[in-house]
């Protein structure tokens, strides 16, 4: 089952509204059941099977017309199945009613010639009936035959164009629907009106004389028999002279080539009709389309060098950040301390404070360009995904902190066996980051308490980092992975305010995602799944 | 005699610093300060304005910034590590950057140590000062070091 893409745009090209398509297959329906009875009986009044008074006889009787309005209700209840779908799909143009539209376009065809061949046979068997029952007609053996032939005949002439019409009824559909296969060939179309039609004129004719005269000689037979040959023949040259017409369309339905490298080498004409005339321009939209697409890559080609050149810009502006604004900080930080070492007895207490202010300063900068430095790391460099064993890593960035500050009194579980298959350099930092936090926003508690572990939702591995510290305020939440947003102050705890922006765009670069879940004072959870 | 440390560095204040951590950690050797690449080169293999300089004199050890004017710290490593007479001498590469590239390369031309300066002093001193015993004390270099 093709899966359509049954778009909006696509809809505005019906033009039919729904109740227009309902009104003209009930008009079809009704021509369909009236036309060929009508045609039928005159006929069979022409040609003299039954003369004028048994003809009006039928008509006035009850059991013709109500046969035939029966006949009516039922056809149009029975097809009403094959229409409502295609109703309602115009109504509310959605990918399953498109489906169910089409199911019912494929099958109407064989549904209808079963219904209307069973109507073709029951009728003339209800004319002969009432025409024996209400008038003075009486049919010989030979009259069963022969009008069951004429009510078959005349039925499918008259039926084959209002096939067509309702065909044309859903062709107006088509516009919008995902039509994978044809619904009726062309060559089925040709051969129905070259061979069946003049088939079946051609044996009323035969009929119309051996009334008339009488008898049915072999010579007719004759005559009518090389009259069907060459109706037959005469209708398989028009069929193959459009399935030449048709041959390289044809295999594109066929096939069903992918579009996007699709060579229109072997898409030629095979004839001079417009058929001819439109392969030719399909083949020119074809090549329109492949000359822009290639444009389209040069295009993209001569963007990804322009990107790849503000890149490299990009990173000779982070190293030099990383150089040229470290060096002169260095330089403040160094001779502050200098001017404490030297001339300290020369200074109060407040000029050391500002000499310390200074010196803090100082280096809550470096700290805010190396965090910076990081973030634009991480989205420069490649990916380079290995098995990571996240717990031993857990271990070794806690044994970091705790001899960065031996005197902290941090219970921390980390859980065995945490693994996943990510760049390790950059999970790293993840860790170190979401681990840092929790050091560093537990600072307050007498007990601190953080735990590293894996839970499992929708069949995914999601890591957690939890503690029991300060905590944030929900409402924030979105502010939490934001560059430079901070939720809490410095002096409160410090921080530059990048550690979970980095952290964000590492885990989105896996394709992962991060969250956390908090209450104020009870600590905090973050979630990351890579 | 006491071998000389040879200082290359263009930013006055790094150099002032560097010095003043030097004597924090009570280094006293002479050093020689050389402001950008070239006067580095010159210096070590007795060219230009040190033409005449006996070579048998070369220093302790070499500290080295990588971003210097008109030759860079990575041109600069490269010839003393690709020269007979200076390749034996231990140079400490004391840079600003700590890009993974920096990093690599220097070792790759043979950096025997890449040290980055952080911004705060105190800690500055202290890896002044580990660089100053690891180099000038503990570390035992070949005799003819200097020589080839």
């Amino acid at each position: 089952m093709c899966h359509s893409a049954v778009t909006p745009e696509l809809v505005l090209l019906t033009k039919m509204s729904p109740a227009e398509f309902n009104k003209s297959y009930i008009r079809l329906i009704i021509i369909a059941w009236i036309v060929p009875a009508m045609f039928g009986l005159s006929f069979l009044t022409y040609i003299g099977i039954l003369n004028i008074d048994q003809l009006i006889g039928i008509m006035m009787t009850p059991m013709e017309p109500a046969f035939i309005v029966i006949w009516m209700v039922f056809a149009y209840w029975y097809f009403k199945r094959y229409i409502q779908p295609v109703v309602s799909y115009l109504q509310q143009p959605d990918e399953i009613n498109g489906e169910a539209a089409l199911t019912c376009m494929y099958r109407f065809p064989l549904h209808f010639w079963l219904v209307f061949l069973l109507y073709l046979v029951s009728a003339p068997t209800s004319v002969i009936l009432s025409a024996e029952y209400f008038t003075d007609y009486v049919a010989q053996p030979i009259d069963w035959f022969r009008i069951h032939l004429v009510a078959l005949i005349v039925s499918i002439i008259v039926g084959l164009p209002i096939f067509f019409r309702m065909l044309d009824l859903f062709g107006n559909v088509a516009s919008s629907l995902n039509l994978s296969r044809p619904h009726i060939t062309i060559k089925t179309k040709v051969f129905m009106i070259g061979a069946l039609v003049p088939l079946l004129i051609d044996t009323m004719i035969v009929q119309y004389y051996w009334t008339r005269t009488g008898y049915f000689t072999f010579e007719t037979f004759i005559v009518w028999l090389v009259l069907e040959v060459l109706a037959i023949a005469g209708s398989l040259i028009f069929v193959q002279s459009f399935t030449q017409s048709l041959s390289p369309l044809q295999d594109l339905v066929n096939e069903k080539p992918d579009f996007r490298q699709f060579s229109t080498v072997n898409l030629r004409p095979r004839s001079t009709d417009e058929i001819g005339v439109l392969t030719l321009s399909f083949r020119r939209a074809l090549d329109e389309l492949q000359q822009h697409r290639d444009n389209l890559e040069e295009l993209v080609d001569e963007r990804t060098k322009e990107l790849q050149r503000l890149n490299d810009e990009l990173e000779a502006f982070s190293y030099s950040v990383s150089h040229d604004l470290r060096t002169p900080l260095r330089a403040i930080d160094g001779f502050s301390q200098a001017i404490v070492e030297d001339y300290a007895g020369r200074l109060d207490e407040t000029g050391l404070d500002y000499l310390s202010r200074i010196r803090g300063a100082s280096q809550t900068m470096a700290e805010l360009i190396d965090d910076m430095l990081q973030l634009s790391r991480v989205t420069r460099s490649e990916l380079n995904k290995e098995s990571v064993d996240l717990s031993s890593l857990a271990d070794k960035i806690i044994e970091n902190y705790r001899l960065v500050e031996p005197d902290r009194n941090v219970k921390i579980i980390v859980d065995k066996g945490l693994a996943c298959v990510a760049d390790k350099n950059l999970v790293m930092i993840v860790m170190n980051n979401l681990i840092g936090n929790a050091w560093k926003y537990t600072g307050n508690e007498d007990v601190a308490e953080i735990s590293i572990g894996k839970k499992t939702a929708d069949g995914q591995d999601v890591f957690f980092v939890k503690d029991n510290g300060a905590g944030f305020d929900m409402r924030f939440k979105n502010k939490l992975f934001g560059v430079f947003q901070r939720l809490h102050t410095a002096e409160e705890f410090s921080g530059t305010g990048v550690g979970l922006a980095t952290a964000q765009r590492i885990v989105h670069r896996h394709g992962g995602t991060i969250w956390a879940e908090s209450v104020v004072g009870e600590g905090a959870t973050f979630y990351f799944t890579v | 005699m006491q071998k000389t440390i040879l200082l290359v560095e263009d930013n006055p204040n790094d150099e002032m610093l560097t010095i003043r951590a030097l004597k924090k950690n009570n280094i006293m050797n002479e050093v020689i300060v050389a402001r950008d690449g070239v006067q580095a080169l010159n210096y070590l293999f007795a060219e230009g304005e040190h033409e005449g300089r006996d070579m048998n004199d070369q220093p302790e050890v070499i500290l080295l910034d990588l971003k210097l004017p008109k030759i860079d710290g990575h041109e600069v490593l490269k010839r003393i590590k690709s020269d007979e007479r200076t390749k034996l001498l231990p140079v400490v590469v004391l840079t600003t950057s700590n890009e993974d590239q920096d990093v690599i390369a220097s070792y790759q031309l043979g950096a025997n140590s890449y040290i980055r300066k952080p911004v705060d002093f105190d800690q500055f001193i202290k890896a002044v000062g580990q660089l100053g015993l690891y180099w000038l004390v503990l570390n035992e270099a070949p005799k003819s070091a200097s020589l080839r």
